[in-house]
């Protein structure tokens, strides 16, 4: 196997190779999930036949509700479902690389505080969903802007800590902003709509979505990509950087926007899905080790595959589709815990 | 005659517009190591991180082969200058080799990965300073002794004209000191210049060919190592009574009598 630009020779990342394929399967098998459950059962036999049809172009000759379930309802929700996963747990790597802390999650700089406050007030204001959405990502790119212009005000000796600490003060400053709102709020249609919306869910996902999603997502990739080895130089710390010749606090600039980019675009397609940004890194790490070109390839394979198992649950468990933050927070808790007590040295 | 290599010129240093020294004036030539001894607050590591151009110079001039490294871009002094900082374990388990080659970040583009001769360097290095083994091995799980080198092995990728090493001792047991001190003079034997701060004055005599005795943010001597450090200069540095005796041709420092009848 040729080796990946930036990855380390044989010998350093253990178990890569295997750790790719794995996710390649889990990412593959979790597809094949997702379009088969579901109130509209599909066959695998009608999937592959589907699959091959949309290649070859000839008529797949399945049932016309059939076809309308896999390539109208769930395809763009498994779609969108793979690249919020994999945006969350990118940004959620980009930023525990440059915070150098393993407990940075992508909202760390108040980026979904931001977006709740824009989504929760267009709801407030009965605005169209689209129009939501879009305030939701003004809100997670301006929360961020000011942390960034408030931290960068207030010159200090340690630029990240400064960062991380005002990122909170902002955070809370927009949470009672949220809690204002919902107060006001009308209870009967619009408080059910804010709560649902701040826990997080792809219900409403359709193909508008992927259109608004993925430019910003692959905008958001691409400097990741391709400051990957700085990146890794950022995780030495700020000094050390600087003396092996990183312009750290460029690079910070564009790794903050970056990985805030996708982070507010995902949220204002699925509202505020917690926890996979914050695991889904730490189990990559574990498997491919910290060197950033190994990393970000497999948080965005496993950072998928993650969320589309979660969102197939969460529309097939019940009589009515649980919140997403439920259940990211139901599997992320005990994972995380797990991940602790296996690699409690990295942050003794 | 051409300058000494690294060139520190009535340096003004410290945080913020509070200077924590002024005043100073030493050079390094190439094959000369200059060792920095000082108490504990006396400003050897915010004078080291202004040399390096991590810190503005509050006044005064670092020229390097005659160039002023003020306004320098990081890539441009991360060239020039090696940094050996007091070796922290790391929050993440990079390799002692990718940490090693972490080193050539300065001469790669701004958006490559280290090339096949990048990580062959890295090998190179590793093997010269006699921990090959370790090159495959988790950096945040090796002993302080191995970081240490591992951390020079790192500064000398960087393929630097002056090497700083701020308290490359510090926490290391006697073995690791000495091993450390033993790769300090082999490095100076190839020509580098070489900055180092310690605690120990017989660090000084092992591996240095000059010292500089920082006290309150200035130079109270400076010189070749057998006239600078001298038992009444220590004395007066630390502010107890010290003496510097030979032993066996050798230069050791030792804890001098109190004033006041001696012990028997």
């Amino acid at each position: 196997m040729r080796r990946l630009p930036g990855a380390p020779p044989a010998g350093a990342g253990p178990r890569s190779p295997i750790a790719f394929l794995a996710g390649f399967a889990a990412l593959a098998a979790a597809a094949l999930l997702a379009f088969g459950l579901g109130a509209y059962p599909v066959s695998w036999h009608e999937i592959l036949a589907w699959a091959a049809a949309g290649l070859t172009g000839a008529p797949s000759g399945i049932d016309r509700s059939a076809e309308l379930v896999i390539g109208q309802i769930r395809g763009p929700r498994i779609l969108i479902a793979v690249a919020i996963g994999a945006a969350l747990s990118a940004a959620g790597a980009a930023y525990q690389g440059l915070f150098r802390n393993p407990l940075v999650s992508p909202d760390i700089l108040g980026v979904s505080a931001g977006a709740a406050f824009g989504a929760v007030l267009g709801i407030f204001l009965s605005l169209p969903v689209l129009a939501v959405q879009a305030l939701a990502f003004a809100g997670g790119l301006a929360a961020v802007g000011t942390v960034y212009a408030v931290a960068s005000a207030l010159r200090s000796r340690d630029p990240v800590l400064v960062l991380v600490l005002t990122g909170i003060v902002i955070g809370a400053l927009l949470g009672a902003g949220i809690a204002l709102v919902k107060v006001l709020a009308d209870p009967y249609n619009q408080l059910p709509a804010i709560t649902f919306w701040l826990l997080g869910s792809l219900s409403a996902a359709n193909r508008a979505d992927i259109l608004a999603l993925a430019p910003a997502v692959l905008l958001g990739l691409v400097p990741l990509a391709l400051l990957r080895w700085r990146i890794n130089v950022m995780m030495l710390g700020e000094e050390e950087a600087r003396a092996l010749g990183v312009d750290t606090r460029s690079l910070r600039l564009a790794v903050v926007g970056a990985a805030t980019l996708m982070t507010a675009s995902a949220v204002a397609v699925a509202g505020i899905v917690g926890w996979v940004g914050l695991v889904v890194p730490h189990m990559a790490r574990l498997l491919v080790g910290p060197s950033f070109g190994l990393l970000l390839p497999a948080s965005l394979l496993f950072g998928g595959a993650f969320l589309l198992v979660v969102d197939t649950l969460a529309r097939t468990l019940g009589p009515t589709e649980i919140p997403l933050g439920v259940l990211t927070a139901l599997l992320g808790a005990p994972i995380f815990i797990w991940l602790l007590a296996t690699s409690r040295r990295q942050w003794q | 005659m051409t300058p000494p290599l690294l060139v520190v010129e009535d340096l003004a240093f410290g945080h913020g517009r509070r200077p924590v020294g002024s005043g100073l004036s030493f050079t390094v030539a190439g094959g000369e190591a200059l060792a920095l001894l000082g108490p504990n607050g006396s400003g050897k590591t915010t004078l080291f991180r202004t040399v390096l151009g991590l810190l503005p110079a509050l006044g005064g001039t670092v020229r390097l082969a005659g160039e002023d490294i003020a306004g320098w871009s990081p890539e441009r002094r991360a060239r020039a200058f090696g940094y050996v900082p007091q070796a922290a374990p790391g929050f993440f388990p990079f390799s002692v080799l990718e940490t090693v080659v972490m080193g050539r970040t300065a001469r790669l583009g701004l958006f490559a990965a280290p090339a096949a001769d990048d990580w062959a360097l890295g090998r190179r290095i590793l093997a010269e300073l006699g921990i090959a083994h370790l090159a495959e091995r988790d950096c945040t799980r090796i002993s302080g002794g191995e970081r240490q080198l591992a951390l020079v092995a790192r500064a000398l990728a960087q393929e630097p004209r002056v090497l700083v090493l701020d308290e490359p001792t510090a926490s290391l047991d006697y073995g690791n000191q000495q091993l450390v001190l033993d790769v300090v003079a082999e490095l100076r034997g190839r020509g580098l210049a070489i900055l180092l701060s310690t605690h120990h004055p017989d660090h000084a005599f092992a591996c240095a060919s000059h010292a500089a005795l920082l006290k309150d943010g200035r130079l109270t001597g400076f010189g070749p190592v057998d006239s600078v450090v001298t038992g009444g200069s220590l004395s007066r540095l630390y502010g107890i009574a010290i003496e510097v005796v030979g032993v066996g041709g050798r230069r050791v420092c030792m804890r001098g009598a109190p004033a006041g009848p001696a012990a028997a």
